[in-house]
């Protein structure tokens, strides 16, 4: 509700600005995320093509000789490739011009986009983008190859034995193998290799199997619930290894289920996206109040030791926020609304992202993020900050996460 | 019978057997037809997406209506199904060849879960294919090398979505007219006959079990060649899509739109589809997230419209049988039965002791003895029921039992409970036969029709009233009649006269003497004993399991 | 070694709860004939009024829940747990059975399940939950073993509970009703017995056990809709091998766990089955124990 009503005071305050406009036309951008399963994941993807559509409406959106207006549309998968194809056949139906996906079923559904531009904002899985055959995928968000190879370049020099743990969902399938691409160069850092179970209530007998391995630090890639139970499953016995993560160890819900066990997450290191860019955190924090103020800060439910109120960064909205202003620049590049020339502008224009870095892409290359633009953060007190013994996470600032 | 006369004699009893219902179906068929002219892409693929859903839902129904199981695995055959079909398409294999690969796994898997589980009582048996249904889910969740894990498989595409449509269509179709041939055969009568009464129905020579697994076998083959044609429309399988929900919402969708009726899934989808839509629209009412109202109210309502305790939306409709004099079942040889010192305890209890006894053909042998003196026990050895714990039996000709209680099927007419009984001597009568209703199988049906009425007129019971309505005399006479029809050339009846008039007495007493003249071998089991000494040619008494002479 | 001592405290912790469900789906079928299909979802419903009434829908931490507002909230919780296993009965079920339709209870108690589970969904969406844990059960530590002093409660509660069931339907006077009605609905009516309010309470009775069951497990890790629905399943894959006898519902439970945390964990030699067979091995073999027994049971005669 509350939403609904600063979209309405966003877009009368652009409209009153401007003078009487003439009849406008109306573009689609569908996004196409799974709502009903991982809301959160949803609705941050809505909220930042939300802010970005109306940012480029109210500055005025000309293609060709006509002006437009953006529309955003939702669609839920549901997690399900099935249902992604569906979608995507829906919007090709609406002349989307173009669809925002967090990932799922894009393996499927590219063909039946028949050319339309699809974004990727959150999976990172190797073989989903592919310039050469598939003209009209592109992602911005960290892929899980640059994050599988910096988290060995970051750990096989500090001389750890690592237990490289992954979980069997579809996500720790493709990060094991990953991983083991990764480290195979120093198969005598690596103490074990072991498939957790996704769904378990319980992961002491495989942490206890690590520890009897000699381990001396733990890699677990997988969902932020398999990430929770190893912590419980260490840490209960005792046993003080350090843990490193991909980006779901940042997930509130690791928190959440550690809330009683604070101690348990200071030291937790999670290896992500870089958030902000070389020009300083300035730009990545206007662009977080400006989404705060749209559609509220999401809570993560925890707080400090000093009772602050913890609050999440807003990654994945950055990222389809940046995507959506790609493609209106590609709009006014190609000058039409034909999705497979706007496809091709995609490969030709630049904007600046939400963080003040240069988003691009261009004929080679469909990853919008650097494969190595990949930091890592520490936990304490709820909260993280870059750390320090990595040359670019020590150039980082930390975030504010209280409020 | 050549082609052509035989086409023609086909459309003159299709002609005659021509009602309304008919009319509208085939019309509904040949409007939806034209559909996919009249909507884009996405909707059409959606509607054909539909559409093989009710063609799992009317294969269902072979296991849920015409034997009569509450089978919840119909999910999990279409989703073998698609994993075989996926795999081939995989491999570039053409789309016909994928259905037909999926037809034959959905059958083979169908034959594994009823083979497995038929025997159960029918709460086992739900239990049992709801399990299944989560393995399979489950397993195409975890076990990557079956589907690829969560993303799932992905297929280029076959047919365009207009052609799955129109293919999904004629396969519905074609389910649908399959169901109808089956129901109506004998194969579809004596599943009745077991659904209505399982222990009668074994007496008269019902293989129960076998007729089962292969209804479950056919509800596998309709889901597969669905899940695989599916897959090939959607252009990946999705292991997601066929959880436990799905089988779920096949089940309630035949049972909506009634199990016993060929079309009667089909309407089940129609009406989920528009509690569907009615769903969407109340939630774009209210601005709430689509899916989750949509689900929540389709929910709700699906509650009420089950709690109402529906019969199901359409009712079967009665056809006649045709009847034309032709070969009825071949006169079987005489036979006998010899049994020889049968002993047989429970515990404490002796029900047999040393006991011998044979019965000839052209003979009624009459068994009697007080209550508790071991008749019923002995019968059931006799009929094979029981194995005696001592003691040989040496039978020949085949042996009918009736039962003590009355046991007719209530839903069967007694024309099909003689059509039922006699299957066994058809020798054109095979599931796929009945299937493809060919001339000869039509033939033979008609003639059978014809030597069943003549057998209900000599025993003086009125062909076509539903068993469950008729007098408890007429009843009685029509178990026997029923164990005649088998061709047993053994009959053992169990106290027929019990509680019945003189009239009624007489009539049966006719009735047995006519059959035992006939050259059958009966042995009767009976407590009056005028009764007895007007019809029993030999007269055996039971006392405490031994016989005394 | 201490792995395979790990591995038995974790497949005896998830054994005890499927144990107390299958004891549960036993106790149903024993006296109605029916099975409750929407077990799991009603579990589920328990421990989720619970969770709302202790602490909201918002995010919670394990400890933000004081003693006594839990104690409420998990009173709400049973009473619903109750309420609905009952409301379902009488409204959904109870029509089909007296009609000795089969077919038509099993699609009822699935729309039950159904109905219940988009409820949840809709109420409460996030992909895990973290249940509120005021009860301070720690980690007993054998070495490098942990042992999660939980785990042994809720076994302990589950025995209980099962020989209480047991010497309940046939010890008193209600419990030999109960199995009476059991037998034959007809006859129970006739003697006199007020057979819908002996069942629907039984009904009742299970509902609320089994949310106290899951109630009892949740804190241990995430929970959500789809956990508790696994939860009925393997109670009622435990309750059908032993074809609903509650005396050996627990111990097939049990046994149920343990293979679940065998596949997942045990390494023979340098080769594992792995996690993503833990699922389809425990079902896989107790559907074949069940084909196994249901061919024996019939008397055939060749």
């Amino acid at each position: 509700m509350r939403r609904a009503v600063l979209l309405l005071a966003l877009v009368a305050a652009a409209a009153g600005c401007g003078t009487s406009r003439p009849e406008r036309g109306t573009l689609t951008i569908v996004v196409d995320a799974p709502f009903s399963r991982t809301p959160y994941l949803g609705s941050a993807i809505e909220d930042g093509a939300r802010l970005a559509a109306s940012e480029i409406d109210a500055a005025g959106l000309h293609v060709g000789d006509r002006e437009y207006e953006l529309r955003v549309v939702t669609m839920d998968d549901a997690l399900s490739a099935a249902r992604a194809v569906a979608n995507v056949r829906s919007a090709v139906e609406r002349h989307a011009v173009a669809i925002v996906n967090e990932g799922t079923g894009v393996d499927a559904a590219w063909r039946v986009a028949r050319g339309t531009p699809i974004g990727i904002v959150f999976q990172g899985g190797r073989g989903l983008v592919d310039p050469v055959t598939r003209r009209n995928v592109f992602r911005i968000a960290p892929t899980d190859h640059g994050i599988a190879f910096r988290l060995a370049e970051y750990l096989v020099p500090k001389g750890y034995r690592v237990a490289l743990l992954h979980d069997d969902s579809d996500y720790g399938d493709a990060g094991a193998g990953e991983l083991r691409r990764a480290f195979a160069g120093n198969r005598s850092s690596v103490a074990l290799d072991e498939t957790l179970p996704a769904s378990a209530l319980d992961l002491s007998p495989q942490v206890l199997r690590a520890r009897r391995a000699h381990a001396t630090a733990l890699l677990v890639w997988g969902r932020p619930a398999t990430i929770a139970a190893v912590l419980t499953a260490a840490r209960s016995a005792g046993w003080a290894v350090p843990v490193y993560t991909p980006p779901t160890g940042a997930d509130p819900f690791v928190r959440q289920q550690l809330a009683d066990h604070p101690a348990w997450i200071d030291g937790l290191t999670f290896a992500g996206g870089r958030l902000t860019s070389e020009v300083g955190a300035a730009p990545f924090e206007t662009f977080a109040q400006k989404l705060q103020q749209a559609f509220g800060a999401e809570g993560v439910g925890v707080r400090t030791r000093t009772g602050g109120r913890v609050v999440q960064p807003p990654e994945t909205a950055m990222y389809a926020y940046d995507f959506v202003r790609l493609v209106a620049a590609a709009l006014t590049r190609a000058g039409s609304t034909d999705p497979r020339r706007v496809t091709a502008a995609l490969e030709e224009v630049t904007v600046e992202g939400a963080n003040g870095d240069e988003r691009a892409f261009n004929r080679l290359n469909h990853e919008g993020v650097v494969d190595d633009d990949v930091y890592f953060a520490r936990f304490r007190d709820m909260t993280y900050a870059p750390v320090r013994d990595d040359p670019l996470s020590a150039t980082l600032p930390a975030i504010p996460q209280t409020r | 019978m050549t082609t052509l006369p035989a086409l023609a004699a086909a459309a003159r009893e299709a002609r005659a057997a021509w009602s309304t219902r008919s009319t509208l179906a085939v019309a509904a068929f040949a409007l939806a037809g034209f559909v996919p002219l009249l909507t884009g892409d996405a909707r059409t693929a959606e509607l054909a997406d539909g559409l093989y859903l009710a063609c799992a839902a009317v294969g269902l129904a072979f296991t849920v209506g015409i034997a009569g199981l509450p089978s919840l695995a119909q999910g999990a055959f279409v989703a073998v199904g698609a994993v075989v079909g996926a795999r081939l398409l995989e491999l570039g294999a053409p789309t016909a060849v994928a259905a037909l690969a999926g037809a034959a796994a959905g059958a083979a898997a169908g034959a594994i879960v009823g083979g497995g589980f038929a025997r159960l009582p029918r709460a086992g048996f739900a239990a049992a294919t709801w399990i299944f249904a989560w393995l399979v889910s489950l397993a195409l969740q975890s076990l990557t090398w079956l589907l690829g894990g969560a993303e799932g498989t992905v297929v280029t595409a076959g047919p365009t979505p207009a052609g799955h449509y129109e293919l999904a269509l004629g396969l519905t179709a074609a389910a649908a007219l399959a169901y109808l041939a089956l129901a109506r055969s004998t194969f579809g009568l004596r599943l009745a006959a077991a659904r209505d009464r399982e222990a009668a129905a074994n007496e008269l020579g019902v293989p129960v079990h076998r007729l089962r697994t292969v209804a479950v076998a056919a509800s596998g083959a309709a889901a597969g060649v669905a899940g695989a044609l599916a897959v090939a429309l959607a252009g990946v399988a999705d292991p997601t899509r066929y959880g436990p929900y799905l089988s779920f919402k096949l089940f309630v969708v035949v049972l909506i739109g009634g199990a016993a009726a060929p079309l009667g899934a089909a309407a089940g989808v129609v009406v989920l589809g528009v509690l569907s839509v009615a769903a969407d629209a109340v939630g774009r009412l209210e601005h709430v997230a689509a899916a989750r109202s949509h689900a929540l109210l389709a929910a709700v309502m699906l509650l009420g419209v089950v709690s109402l305790g529906w019969e199901g939306l359409v009712r079967p409709a009665r056809r006649p049988r045709r009847t034309t004099a032709g070969p009825g079942p071949a006169p079987g040889a005489p036979g006998r039965l010899a049994a020889r010192s049968l002993a047989k305890r429970y515990g404490e209890l002796v029900a047999a002791d040393g006991v011998s006894l044979e019965i000839v053909p052209g003979t009624l042998t009459a068994l009697v003895g007080p209550n508790g003196s071991g008749k019923t026990t002995l019968l059931r050895m006799l009929a094979g029921r029981i194995r005696p714990d001592a003691g040989s039996i040496v039978r020949e000709g085949g042996v009918a039992r009736t039962l003590q209680a009355t046991a007719v099927f209530p839903t069967l007419t007694p024309l099909e409970h003689l059509l039922a009984a006699s299957a066994s001597r058809r020798r054109r009568g095979g599931l796929f036969r009945a299937l493809l209703a060919t001339p000869q199988a039509r033939a033979e049906d008609a003639a059978f029709a014809a030597w069943a009425r003549g057998v209900l007129v000599r025993f003086g019971v009125d062909p076509d009233t539903p068993a469950g309505e008729l007098p408890v005399s007429d009843q009685r006479v029509l178990m026997l009649a029923a164990a005649y029809a088998t061709g047993a050339a053994v009959l053992l009846v169990d106290e027929p006269a019990a509680g019945s008039s003189a009239a009624e007495r007489r009539r049966l007493a006719g009735l047995l003497r006519g059959l035992a003249d006939e050259g059958l071998a009966l042995l009767v089991v009976e407590h009056d004993l005028a009764l007895v000494r007007s019809v029993a040619d030999r007269i055996v008494a039971l006392d405490a399991g031994r016989v005394v002479t | 070694m201490a792995v395979a001592l790990q591995i038995l405290a974790s497949g005896f912790a998830a054994g005890a709860v499927y144990g107390l469900v299958a004891v549960g789906h036993s106790v149903v079928f024993r006296l109605t004939g029916v099975v409750h299909f929407a077990f799991g979802e009603l579990i589920a419903l328990g421990v989720f009024v619970t969770l709302f009434v202790a602490a909201g829908s918002g995010p919670v931490s394990q400890t933000s829940v004081g003693g006594l507002r839990f104690v409420g909230a998990l009173v709400v919780g049973l009473l619903v747990t109750a309420a609905a296993g009952a409301g379902s009965y009488f409204l959904a079920i109870e029509p089909y059975r007296r009609r000795g339709s089969v077919i038509g209870w099993v699609g009822a108690s699935l729309a039950v399940a159904f109905a219940v589970r988009t409820l949840l969904v809709v109420f409460f969406d996030r992909p895990a939950y973290v249940f509120p844990d005021p009860l301070p059960f720690g980690v007993w530590r054998i070495g490098d073993v942990t042992i999660q002093e939980r785990s042994l409660f809720v076994a302990g509660a589950a025995l209980a509970l099962a020989a209480a069931a047991a010497a309940l339907l046939s010890r008193t006077r209600t419990g030999r009703a109960l199995e009476a009605i059991a037998q034959d609905f007809d006859a129970a009516v006739l003697v006199g017995l007020p057979v819908a309010r002996l069942v629907g309470g039984a009904f009742a009775a299970a509902g609320a056990w089994a949310g106290l069951a899951a109630i009892l497990a949740a804190p241990s890790a995430a929970f959500d809709v789809d956990a508790a629905a696994r939860y009925g399943l393997y109670g009622l894959a435990a309750a059908v091998v032993v074809w609903f006898d509650p005396r050996r519902a627990l111990a097939a439970g049990l046994a149920l766990g343990l293979i679940q945390a065998t596949v997942t964990s045990a390494h023979a030699g340098g080769t594992q089955l792995g996690p993503a067979y833990r699922d389809a091995v425990p079902l896989a073999l107790a559907l074949a124990v069940l084909a196994w027994r249901a061919r024996a049971t019939q008397e055939l005669v060749e």
